[in-house]
């Protein structure tokens, strides 16, 4: 057993390699090169956005509400999984960092103004700068450190919202009479329309974006890092640098998806953005399937839609209590049969379905 | 002078709550590798239990007893049935398992016994001491008295019994202790078993003082991981010092800084685990770990 907090680098690769090697869709080795419009994976993934582009115009308003709410968690989900899913670190702390988007973002259009497109930026800024620092005394050492800060920012940042009251309007939080994200005039749409179009976007840009990053020459060495640090050191990665680098991409993403989660809802209160919160994100995250763009998506749904859920079954007393205790065995249960998450064995049935024809 | 002695003394019986809690989380990380995120729910379910036992009727003489037996047990069966199957697929399943547990656990707490917070009766009474112009309550010194006896019988298994050396041997390497014939599995299990019976002793002592709810050990969890930081990870006592040296920092810093009382008294803990991680990681009585590059 290592000493300190640091695990052997030996230890890391063996398994957790496992579950990349089990989503074929990702495994270098297996990847068909075809033609961009031959890939099934682009066309599911062209035909979901045609869905989210026409979905406004189908459903009302208050489930679309409920949709965009699902698209900003999609949003802080997708930044962990490239944090959890690709370089192999952990953090229970995502919850923190959403909540310091939407805050940072509210902020700034209640008490000063900005236009509420600034004001996602500036939050975007300052969630990459916040886990940055984060990052900064954790990955002096490699190993669990970064779990044992995260927690400890999730448990500290509700606290934190409390006290500096003058700034976050302590327990009541802050509100706005109105989200500020509405459509022009002229477009004739309702602003939960708008809301959701413009979350679609949001959500295909950074999908893309992490995507890209996590398959490029970084994403090579994000790749090398998870399975064998020693080895991706070898091979001239500057380890370090580059999880602070991952780390506090991941944390922007998380704040991106906070800002907009805010300022839609129109509404911040420290009670969201407990340490529940973040180990609720955590298990969005594995439930989905860490390793799978589409898990990002699964995994919000799944913990947007199942208190909504419980609630309806056995009345909203202890809905609360029940969905925390469903995401727990949902946890459990992932981590024992399905590694690579819903989404990840979605995606190897389907290999595995479409592959048999070219076999024979 | 009096009054900082006052807040030295009370830091230190606040500390070792922390302090056992931390021996737990230390416990564990030394076994299985990995923070265990659920230790401090696993504390207030064991402070539940023995409420329950109590209010029941069984006198404290056998609820502590019975309440280490039953946290043994639990302890162990989670190894058993949660932990197991994920013990070879790397320390980020580990993790999050425990995360789960500490979803799981609290969940569970809150849906037996409701959220709200009771006032549990201190089992050593309810009388004050005076020793010079310090002020004693029996909760503090009986509750003080039970976790240094805790820890005491918990440092003596480890370092005189055969099992206590099985457990040290599977800690510092797991694939030598197999080769000689230990059941590394079963050592786990025992492990996790002693780490929920010293942390229900946390958990009962903490009660009474903190008042019982599922969030008992919400706080308590950083402030242990705050002192198994700072005395090394890699250490039983470094744990136990920490956590004294945690709840008399905590202490002192909410009486004499300005700004840090009530629950801001929490940004102790944090500012301890991150100056320990920027300075010495490897936390006061923890050895360096080198890995051959």
């Amino acid at each position: 057993m290592a000493t300190s907090i640091s695990e052997p680098a030996g230890a890391v690769p063996a398994t957790q390699a496992a579950p990349g090697a089990a989503s074929a869709l990702t495994t270098p080795g297996r990847v068909v090169h075809r033609p961009i419009w031959r890939r099934p994976v682009t066309w599911a993934w062209t035909a979901l956005f045609v869905v989210g582009l026409l979905l406004p115009f189908l459903i009302s308003d208050y489930d679309l509400f409920k949709a965009t709410r699902v698209l900003t968690i999609a949003i802080a989900v997708a930044g962990l999984n490239l944090l959890i899913g690709r370089a192999g670190q952990i953090s229970a702390g995502h919850g923190a960092l959403y909540g310091l988007g939407a805050y940072t973002a509210m902020i700034l259009v209640k008490e000063l103004d900005w236009a509420w497109p600034l004001a996602v930026l500036a939050a975007v800024a300052v969630s990459g700068v916040a886990g940055w620092l984060i990052g900064l005394p954790a990955l002096r050492v490699r190993g669990l450190n970064l779990g044992l800060l995260t927690i400890a920012i999730a448990a500290v940042f509700p606290l934190l919202l409390n006290r500096f009251s003058g700034l976050t309007g302590g327990t009541v939080g802050l509100q706005l009479a109105g989200s500020p994200i509405t459509p022009p005039e002229s477009w004739g749409l309702t602003p939960e329309q708008f809301q959701f179009l413009l979350l679609v976007l949001v959500v295909t840009v950074v999908l893309v974006v992490l995507r890209n990053l996590s398959t490029g020459p970084l994403g090579r060495s994000i790749e090398a890092l998870r399975v064998n640090p020693l080895m991706a050191r070898s091979e001239g990665v500057d380890v370090n640098r580059l999880t602070l680098t991952v780390f506090g991409i991941s944390s922007a993403v998380a704040g991106l998806g906070g800002a907009l989660g805010g300022l839609v809802l129109a509404s911040t209160v420290p009670d969201s953005y407990s340490m529940f919160f973040s180990l609720t994100l955590l298990s969005a995250c594995v439930v989905g399937g860490s390793r799978t763009w589409a898990g990002a998506l699964l995994g919000a749904a799944f913990i947007v839609y199942l208190p909504d859920l419980i609630s309806q079954q056995i009345g909203s007393t202890t809905g609360g209590q029940w969905s925390q205790l469903v995401y727990a065995a949902a946890l459990l249960l992932t981590l024992f049969f399905l590694p690579s998450g819903v989404a990840g064995g979605i995606g190897r049935l389907l290999a595995r379905s479409t592959r048999r024809p070219e076999r024979t | 002078m009096t009054e900082f002695l006052q807040q030295t003394v009370s830091g230190l019986t606040t500390g070792l709550v922390y302090a056992a809690l931390a021996l737990a989380i230390a416990l564990i990380f030394q076994g299985t590798g990995t923070l265990n995120f659920a230790q401090g729910e696993f504390a207030t379910l064991a402070a539940f239990v023995a409420f329950a036992l109590s209010t029941a009727g069984l006198s404290w003489w056998l609820v502590v007893p019975v309440l280490v037996v039953v946290a043994f047990v639990f302890g162990a069966g989670v190894e058993r049935l949660l932990v197991r199957p994920v013990e070879n697929s790397g320390p980020l399943a580990l993790l999050t398992v425990t995360a789960a547990l500490l979803l799981g656990t609290n969940a569970v707490t809150a849906l037996i016994w409701g959220t709200d917070v009771r006032s549990m009766p201190s089992p050593f009474g309810d009388s004050v001491f005076h020793v010079g112009a310090l002020t004693f309550t029996a909760q503090a010194l009986g509750g003080g008295a039970l976790v240094l006896v805790t820890m005491l019988v918990c440092g003596a298994v480890f370092r005189f019994t055969p099992l206590g050396l099985r457990l040290r041997a599977v800690a510092d390497n797991p694939d030598s202790a197999r080769l000689l014939g230990i059941s590394t599995g079963l050592m786990l299990a025992v492990g996790w078993g002693i780490a929920a019976a010293v942390g229900a002793i946390a958990g009962l002592v903490a009660a009474p003082t903190l008042g019982l709810s599922p969030e008992l050990m919400t706080n308590a969890l950083l402030l242990a991981l705050a002192a198994t930081t700072l005395g090394g990870f890699s250490s039983r006592l470094g744990a136990v010092v920490g956590g004294l040296l945690v709840g008399v920092l905590s202490n002192l810093a909410s009486r004499y800084v300005p700004g840090i009382g009530g629950d801001l008294q929490l940004v102790v803990p944090f500012a301890i685990i991150f100056l320990v991680l920027l300075v010495r990681p490897q936390g006061l009585f923890g050895r360096a770990s080198t890995v051959r590059a």
